[in-house]
């Protein structure tokens, strides 16, 4: 069993990560906050849990990369863990109601908000009192229930008859998929390990020590794998039809990096890797070529692709709309991920071949001046036409349901809550001395 | 509900659940019947215990070093033909030389030798590292690099990762690699007649021999 007290080396990638969902997150908001255009409220809701995923990432990730061999240890566990719970809610409540309502009412909706933050505080409440690795606090249903929806949402839109060359029908399926690589990108890099009863994807765990915890955590990462699969059968489909989409080359990517992953990992024993990036202590049983792996794959999913396709879905999907109030914002949104995704980049490339620090300062800022200027027009593009959903042809799937503004913010207002809240009971088992495990 | 049944009677609901239980039904049988014993082996805290199998290969060679000169005797691993399965755990240089000049009453030279450390992938902060000394009495001198950190040669006994894991880490084979030089320096001490025709001191012949000590490690759970 992993103990608290082994220690992990600094991770600056997971730093830059962690800043970049920040950034994203933060400016988000503002984005969402200052927009003038209406937007359609499960849109307009789906934007702001958008927002407040990255930001709960973002200070998971950042206080990770402290590392555990440190006096605050347990701050850094236990609020990575709590702001990990939070994102598994929201992703929960976003696939709840994006990009098809299953919540179709107001009172729908204010149920299974209600749910959702009773699930959320019964798994704190077991890390906080229990212990972290129980499986009473462990992301039971993080992956499949999401998983489940944008993947039925995958194949009633993109499969729906008559319609194959509907933007705006396969327009919904296209950002199904799109949420799902999101959220589970990482595992389908794993995704033969299953078949083949690999170590590399059975050892993997969220802390280890207790069988039903990581039975509960491994069914999760399998979901991820089945929905992934489905999804390749499905643009596997289409694709011998002759209707490949940009997001089937997604698809396929990352499918393909799996079978590649596999040759990598096929005789490795991999512990406590949780199905993200690995930690130092973990990196050092692997050889330097399936470092430098993990590194371009899983980390970079992490670290950059994570953001960029939420930046992606907020406003290609129309999530947030931009106008000249709230261009600027949105154009410095953009910079700031173009800037912070780059030195991530380059954190990467450094790490596998070292660069002298001249050289480093030189590449990233002739990467950031091509960034920049690529933004102008990237960024008119990705925002001038926003894809619709298709609310005339396909109303049903779509419910009208009225919120006020006010609503909105309180949303707002609780999460920041919330995360205050959690982050002072972080503080206080730090205070206490608790032992998680 | 309404997702499920809308468009299309709920088959493409019916397909995916489908789908999801017998995948989670495999992944279970995996986990729970084929994988378990490996599942709960991986919580027990290991033991390896690690042996070394020591061998060491030698060679010399000599040079001739004029007054006041200074000469780099290279060495690699490709020079001593070990096996790729062998790690190299410390480099032992022996230099000696005698007052050559065959004149009477010449005293010795003053040699200096001096391994830089850099061009070779060593465990350059090894305390027990001696890489330089000095002569001007003919007595010998050795210079050694410990080349695999933590090596000492004695058996020992590890706790937790995987035996791949043990192996990776005594099967590095970056230590040892590069070009490790040997800078060695001169300087003649003449005779008393040296003012005579022909009874100079210009130039020592040095002898230098290396032992490179290999190590194989065998682990054992």
């Amino acid at each position: 069993m992993k103990t608290s007290s082994s220690t992990m080396a600094v991770d600056g990638l997971l730093a830059v990560g962690g800043i970049l969902s920040l950034a994203l997150g933060v400016s988000g908001l503002i984005l969402v906050k200052t927009q003038k255009l209406e937007v359609i409220w499960n849109k307009r809701f789906a934007a702001q849990l958008l927002c407040w995923i990255f930001i709960c990432k973002g200070v998971a990730n950042s206080l990770r990369s402290i590392g555990y061999d440190t006096e605050f240890w347990r701050v850094v566990l236990y609020g990575g863990h709590f702001n990990d719970q939070i994102f598994g809610g929201l992703i929960l409540l976003i696939a709840l109601i994006f990009p098809v309502p299953i919540l179709r009412t107001r009172k729908q909706f204010n149920i299974g908000v209600a749910v959702i933050l009773a699930y959320c505080l019964l798994m704190v409440g077991a890390a906080v009192f229990m212990k972290i690795n129980t499986p009473l606090a462990a992301f039971t249903g993080l992956y499949l229930i999401p998983g489940f929806i944008w993947t039925l949402v995958y194949l009633k839109f993109r499969f729906m008859k008559g319609q194959e060359d509907n933007e705006e029908i396969q327009g919904v399926a296209d950002v199904a998929v799109l949420l799902l690589v999101l959220m589970i990108g990482h595992i389908l890099f794993r995704w033969v390990g299953m078949f083949a009863g690999s170590d590399y994807f059975y050892f993997m765990d969220l802390y280890g020590g207790n069988f039903a915890n990581d039975y509960l955590w491994s069914q999760g990462l399998a979901s991820a794998v089945i929905f992934g699969l489905v999804i390749l059968c499905g643009e596997i489909y289409q694709a011998s039809q002759g209707r490949v989409r940009t997001t089937s080359y997604v698809v396929f990517t990352y499918m393909a990096i799996g079978v590649l992953s596999h040759i990598v990992f096929r005789n490795v024993e991999l512990f406590g890797s949780g199905g993200g990036t690995f930690t130092g202590t973990e990196l050092e049983g692997l050889s330097s070529w399936q470092q430098i792996w993990t590194e371009i794959t899983t980390t970079l999913h992490f670290t950059m692709m994570r953001p960029i396709l939420g930046l992606y879905i907020l406003f290609r999907y129309g999530l947030i709309r931009i106008s000249e109030d709230n261009e600027q914002v949105g154009k410095a949104t953009a910079i700031v991920l173009i800037v912070v995704a780059t030195s991530a980049l380059l954190e990467i490339v450094q790490s596998l071949i070292p660069l002298t620090e001249m050289l480093s300062a030189g590449i990233l800022g002739i990467a950031i001046a091509f960034g920049i200027g690529w933004e102008e027009r990237s960024f008119q593009s990705l925002i001038s036409n926003p894809l619709r959903f298709p609310l005339r042809t396909k109303g049903a799937y779509f419910p009208e349901v009225t919120f006020d503004k006010s609503e909105y913010y309180r949303l707002d207002k609780a999460l920041t809550a919330i995360l205050i809240f959690f982050g002072f009971v972080a503080f206080i088992l730090h205070w206490s001395q608790v032992e998680p495990f | 509900m309404f997702l499920a049944k809308e468009g299309d009677s709920g088959k493409a609901f019916a397909l995916l659940a489908t789908v999801v239980v017998v995948g989670l039904a495999f992944h279970a049988y995996s986990f729970i019947v084929v994988k378990e014993n490996d599942i709960l082996s991986k919580y027990n805290i290991q033991e390896y215990s690690i042996s070394f199998e020591e061998s060491s290969l030698q060679g010399s060679d000599s040079v001739l070093i004029g007054d006041g000169v200074t000469e780099t005797i290279q060495f690699s691993r490709e020079m001593i033909n070990a096996d790729v399965s062998q790690m190299m755990a410390r480099i032992t240089f022996t230099i000696n030389y005698e007052e050559t000049s065959g004149q009477i009453a010449d005293p010795c030279d003053e040699v200096l030798v001096n391994i830089p450390p850099n061009g070779f992938v060593a465990d350059w902060q090894n305390a027990a590292n001696d890489l330089s000394d000095s002569s001007d009495d003919c007595e010998t001198m050795t210079l050694t690099v410990f080349v695999y950190p933590g090596y000492n040669g004695e058996d020992i006994t590890e706790e937790g990762q995987s035996k791949e894991y043990w192996e990776t880490m005594w099967t590095n084979s970056t230590y040892g690699s590069g070009v490790l030089s040997l800078e060695i320096s001169v300087d003649t001490n003449q005779p008393p007649g040296s003012i005579l025709p022909g009874a100079t001191d210009d130039n020592e012949e040095i002898n230098v021999q290396w032992e490179v000590t290999l190590f194989e490690a065998n682990i054992e759970r």
